[in-house]
């Protein structure tokens, strides 16, 4: 009895020593408005939940267990998405995301196991389980080559998301990328072409997915969120193609494993490496160049690096106004031993742009023999860094526990200043006035996060996932106007997230029930966010799915569309006195598979967004840049349906879409809370992407974009100002024009016909190197970009006076690019 | 959206991708016909023509032609029969009553290309590299060495007769060939030294190709020159012989900066010596122009532009069939137009250094 008391004091010091640990190293419970005991009844709770979900399949006995990596023979680069059958049994797995795979409920005998994937020869492993589950070594899939032809490997690709049962799943391939003419190789602007997501406007790589503000998408790159994945120059995003390896976008319905976004998230993969040998691409043109080498490290370890570098040569060299950018990426992957696995992954990129009018204006305004432009100037300079470091630690604890650790760092810094310069006569009193107006706008930020996942198959009808997962953030914003400085605002939130979900499989159900738990240092309350994904398998090869879910974000980005011409930054905000964002998902659809390698989706959701912000457009441009808290809260929804039909057909590729969709807002400060459709609301979509590829040397490719218009403020009348000058001692006045309604309007339909051809060079300087080189292959591309110009897709209309508007639009011209390709 | 528009739309994908419309654009054949050729006498016995180009066997060269403006389609050239055959019934070699020798003939390489980069000299051009082996009396062939061709023919002015030029260079070059086989024959009958201009003797086999980088630096009376140019060069199989490149420029003098993009680029070499090359360079440039005294002088838009040409001649150190160092001495003269300049000579002094891989 003693022994226990003293046992139990052992455990008491421990434990409130433990506690005294965390309080002092983790910032967000120092401030904990929670007293310790509720925060461990909701932990007791989560862990209740957990054993309940857990536990019942697994009474129903011991069963034996296989597992390992799959992995790509010429490459030595892990799989995802690999079949993998027991024959002669109705058990089955598939790769996840690092190329891992468990199949359990074997009992003790021999099996063999296929591994199947599209392009690739079937591979049969015999196994022989006596006593315990068995870690296999790397099963190496060979690629199938037939010769003159290439196998397209695009209906089956591979997936982060589990395609079993998440519902608003939607991926795009490197190739698929590559092959759309419209998006020049560019994560970003491919995204554009898939259903439930539109961009913002032509000149900007911000999107909005299902009616959502663009703020609302979380980016994740290799697990990393990235703040503001753009570059400025050129509305393209900040990944290299070369180096991506998977891309996925869940655009709703998503599990509890992410949280911290509303709407959607993206989530990129790198490559690991070649380890077989050296690999090599090298793309240049006249705008860019883009490289990537991959290659062995040693016996058990690969490294990849690659690079973009855009430049502007004209402008540079006539002007002397640089524009460009550069990112690079590298990655490097440690076997070290047969359990556990180490990547250290680096990223970064940069934008440097200085426009400058006064340049410019020095060559033409000779031409037009004019000096009007002669004290007159217009500066742009925008500076912008991006920068993620992360290490993975994968660990096999057991065949059927896997356990994913990882550290990592995102960091963000922009400058953005702009300057008007201008000096004029008055004509009345013959004096020199000057306008000078200069803004400098420095944002930074930091995320330091830590995160762990640990899967563990208890039995084949379950897949438990538990993860927890901390970020420590640093957000500052810093004004000047006209050289002085207006004062940096920070604010350095942390976020404390722990979440469970258990997929279980009953015959031709699937269920899989999450909670994430989060705790923000400016909130006092744990949040809990539920979430429930659900399949049904039907016969003639129908999937029923449904998909219901809470999202909060906490760090939230302002629309500030309205204030300029074309957003380029989500404005990050960490709400502090503000409650969350929210909104609930719901989500019912079908799959069918169509012929053999084509799949034939339909979605329904609804979207209710219970808490959303937009900026106080009354306040000071300080203020508003100053992490203000006078934000104004409002709600909305949006609904809608989408039916896409993907897959491959004799050299056919590509997919066609159709949504119907609506959304809208309502803030008690606009139009008195009467409801109004949301600025980026698109009625109707068509999107069409087809790439036919002829000859291994030869493809062509379409793509086909036909859209409602957005909704815009057309303003209705004139209101006149009048103020008077004393100095002068005269009546002055200037007029705006205004709008009663909000949204009153929609532009008309924007239409898009892009098409690319690449083919083999056969003569010219890049087949001569190529030759030269002794390369593989040497491609050009060549893209005829806008081909309906002669249709106008307005981006918004230019009050004319007499109620008559101008629509301006983005696509005059047609575009024409060409680009060349080596591969060694 | 007007019905009869999404009609247009779906008429024009409709027409970009109707089978048999699209197979226009995928790949053209051109068939060599060897039939016609005047066949030239050879005493030699020519026992077998062996083809180790490691290609198809009727497959002579890849023409790229452009259809409807911008669409890049591949021409395949091919010959009527094997290469290898055809050769062997082209040539008109003797019988084993009148014949001198057995020859062998292992064919390495053979390449028939247009070269139309060219502004002075657009031609067809044949590359071609031939192993010998003498067939002694007891049948087993030795190396004697190999024959080295390059022929080129000038295009027409008007219109393309990519057939009819290919089918004369290479009657042109079975001509050729069937002379040095029967000198050859000859030569080894009466063990004199073989000589001709196109023979290689023993085993030595340099690269089918080179890549020859150089910066010509010049100083004159208009500032400073630097052309970086790139030739990419089947080996030299005759004395004289032109090359296309293709090069950029940068000028820099005290008022501005150019940078220049070669539109034509042509070579014409003159070997000298087993080391020394004489090279004329003639260059037709156009480019950019940046101006340093922006802020002190309005310049008019079309300054912005400058066209250019310029030809130069140098002595050039360039060793025969060897990776090198290359550098070389010469004079430059130059012709650019520029809007406010007007049209300007100048002269340069022009320093060549390179790297022949």
């Amino acid at each position: 009895m003693k022994e226990a008391k003293l046992k139990n004091g052992v455990m008491e010091r421990r434990r409130a020593g433990i506690m005294k640990w965390l309080k002092s190293n983790i910032p967000i419970l120092q401030h904990s408005s929670i007293p310790t005991a509720q925060y461990c009844n909701i932990s007791t709770a989560l862990l209740l939940i957990l054993i309940l979900l857990s536990a019942a399949p697994s009474l129903a006995g011991q069963s034996l267990g296989v597992s390992g990596y799959v992995t790509d023979k010429r490459s030595g680069e892990t799989m995802i998405g690999v079949n993998i059958a027991v024959l002669g049994q109705r058990l089955g797995a598939a790769s996840d995301r690092n190329g891992f795979f468990r199949i359990t409920g074997l009992a003790p005998g021999k099996y063999v196991l296929e591994f199947s994937y599209v392009g690739y020869i079937n591979k049969r492993v015999e196994i022989n389980l006596a006593k315990k589950s068995i870690l296999l070594k790397e099963v190496a899939l060979q690629p199938q080559i037939i010769k003159g032809k290439e196998i397209v490997v695009s209906a089956k690709r591979a997936q982060i998301a589990d395609l079993t049962v998440d519902a608003a799943h939607l991926q795009i391939s490197p190739k698929d990328i590559k092959s759309i003419p419209a998006a020049r190789s560019d994560v970003f602007r491919a995204l554009k072409y898939l259903p439930g997501i539109s961009g913002v406007d032509p000149f900007s790589p911000l999107y909005s997915t299902r009616g959502s503000d663009p703020g609302e998408n979380l980016v994740l790159l290799d697990g990393v969120t990235i703040y503001n994945p753009y570059h400025f120059v050129t509305g393209a995003g900040i990944f290299n193609l070369y180096a991506i390896k998977n891309i996925e976008m869940m655009v709703g319905g998503f599990g509890a494993q992410y949280g911290g976004r509303n709407s959607s998230v993206l989530y990129i993969s790198t490559r690991e490496g070649n380890n077989k040998k050296l690999h090599g691409e090298l793309e240049t043109s006249t705008s860019q160049t883009r490289t990537i080498m991959d290659f062995p490290l040693g016996k058990n370890a690969t490294m990849m690096v690659s690079g973009r570098f855009f430049y502007n040569l004209a402008g540079r060299f006539l002007f002397n106004m640089p524009l460009y950018f550069y990112d690079t990426n590298i990655s490097l992957n440690w076997k070290l031993n047969r359990y556990n696995r180490l990547s250290l992954r680096y990223f970064l990129s940069h934008d440097y742009m200085h426009y400058s009018f006064a340049r410019i204006s020095s060559y033409y305004a000779h031409t037009l023999n004019t000096d009007i432009f002669e004290d007159y100037d217009v500066q742009y300079k925008n500076n912008w860094y991006n920068q993620a470091a992360t290490a993975i630690l994968k660990t096999i604890i057991t065949p059927r526990i896997y356990l994913q650790t990882q550290a990592s760092g995102s960091f963000f810094r922009a400058g953005n200043l702009s300057l008007i310069d201008f000096t004029y006569s008055d004509k009345t009193t013959g004096e020199n006035s000057k306008l000078f107006y200069k803004t400098d706008i420095r944002n930074a930020i930091r995320d330091i996060s830590v995160k762990s996942v640990m899967s563990i198959k208890p039995d084949k009808a379950q897949l438990l996932k538990l993860g927890v997962e901390y970020s420590n953030y640093y957000f500052k914003n810093n004004l000047s106007i006209n050289n002085i400085n207006q004062g940096a605002a920070i604010r350095q939130p942390a976020v404390l997230a722990a979440f469970s979900e258990d997929k279980i499989t009953f015959g031709p159900f699937v269920i899989r029930p999450g909670l994430r738990f989060t705790k923000y240092s400016y909130a006092g309350d744990w949040h809990i966010e539920p979430r429930v994904n659900a399949a049904l398998r039907l016969p003639w090869d129908i999937r029923l799915k449904a998909a219901w879910g809470k999202y909060y974000q906490y760090i939230i980005s302002i629309n500030s569309q309205e204030y300029e011409m074309s957003q380029f930054l989500d404005n990050y905000y960490p709400l502090k006195n503000n409650r969350p964002s929210a909104s609930t998902h719901y989500i019912a659809g079908l799959e069918k598979t169509l012929l053999k390698q084509s799949l034939l989706s339909l979605n329904f959701y609804y979207k209710d967004i219970s808490r959303v912000y937009t900026f106080d457009s009354n306040l000071p441009v300080s203020e508003a840049i100053g992490f203000t808290d006078k934000l104004r809260a409002g709600s909305g929804k949006s609904f809608g349906m989408e039916v896409l039909w993907k897959g491959t057909w004799k050299g056919f590729s590509g997919w066609i879409s159709y949504g119907l969709s609506k959304s809208f807002r309502n803030y008690p400060h606009i139009m008195n809370g009467k409801t109004f459709y949301y600025d980026y609301d698109r009625t109707h979509a068509f999107k069409a992407l087809i790439s036919h590829q002829i000859r291994p040397y030869l493809s062509y490719s379409g793509t086909l974009q036909i859209m409602s218009g957005i909704p815009k403020t057309l303003e209705k009348s004139v209101r006149k100002y009048f103020y008077y000058d004393p100095l002068s001692a005269s009546y002055s006045g200037f007029a705006a024009w205004v709008a009663d309604t909000k949204n009153n309007a929609r532009l008309p339909l924007s239409i898009r016909l892009d098409i690319g051809i690449k083919k083999r060079i056969r003569k010219g300087f890049g087949a001569e190197l190529a030759k030269f080189m002794k390369a593989k292959d040497s491609y050009m591309n060549i893209k005829l970009g806008n081909l309906l110009f002669l249709y106008r897709n307005v981006l918004f209309y230019l009050p004319m006076g007499n109620k008559k508007y101008y629509g301006l639009a983005s696509n005059y011209f047609p575009e024409f690019s060409a680009g060349y390709t080596i591969k060694f | 959206m007007k019905t009869q528009n999404l009609k247009r739309i779906f008429l024009f994908i409709s027409f970009l991708y109707l089978p048999a419309h699209s197979q226009n654009f995928v790949q053209d054949t051109l068939e060599i016909s060897f039939d016609n050729l005047s066949h030239a006498p050879c005493a030699a016995i020519l026992d077998t023509v062996i083809d180790k180009r490691g290609t198809q066997p009727r497959f002579l060269a890849w023409d790229e032609k452009t259809k409807y403006l911008f669409v890049p389609v591949d021409l395949l050239i091919l010959s009527k029969k094997p290469l290898a055959a055809e050769i062997q019934q082209a040539l008109n070699c003797g019988t084993e009553k009148t014949a001198a020798c057995t020859l062998e003939l292992i064919l390495d390489e053979f390449e028939l290309s247009k070269r139309n980069n060219s502004m002075l000299y657009p031609h067809y051009r044949l590359n071609a590299a031939i192993q010998v082996l003498h067939k002694k009396k007891d049948g087993k062939p030795v190396s004697i060495g190999r024959l080295l061709y390059e022929s080129t023919i000038r295009q027409p002015f008007f219109g393309d007769k990519l057939k009819r030029g290919f089918e004369t260079l290479v009657h042109k070059w079975i001509v050729h060939l069937a002379e040095d086989l029967d000198s050859l024959s000859q030569n080894l009958q009466t063990k004199q030294t073989i000589k001709s201009a196109n023979f290689r003797s023993g085993n030595y086999f340099s690269d089918p190709q080179n890549m020859i980088s150089t910066l010509d630096i010049q100083r004159g009376s208009g500032g400073w020159l630097w052309d970086a140019e790139i030739i990419f060069s089947p080996r030299e199989a005759k004395r004289c012989f032109y090359r296309d490149g293709y090069n950029i420029r940068y000028r820099r003098n005290k008022t501005y900066e150019s940078i220049e993009f070669g539109l034509s680029c042509d070579y014409l070499f003159y070997r000298l010596s087993q080391n020394l090359l004489l090279r004329t360079k003639s260059q037709l440039m156009f480019g950019l122009s940046s101006w340093k005294d922006l802020n002190e002088t309005m310049h008019d838009f079309w300054d912005a532009f400058i066209a250019d040409y310029s030809l130069s001649q140098s002595v050039i150190y360039n060793p025969l069939d060897k990776s090198a160092i290359l550098f070389g001495l010469g004079i430059s003269q130059d012709v650019f137009y520029i809007y406010s300049k007007k049209i300007n000579f100048r002269l340069y002094f022009l320093l060549n250094l390179g790297l022949k891989l």
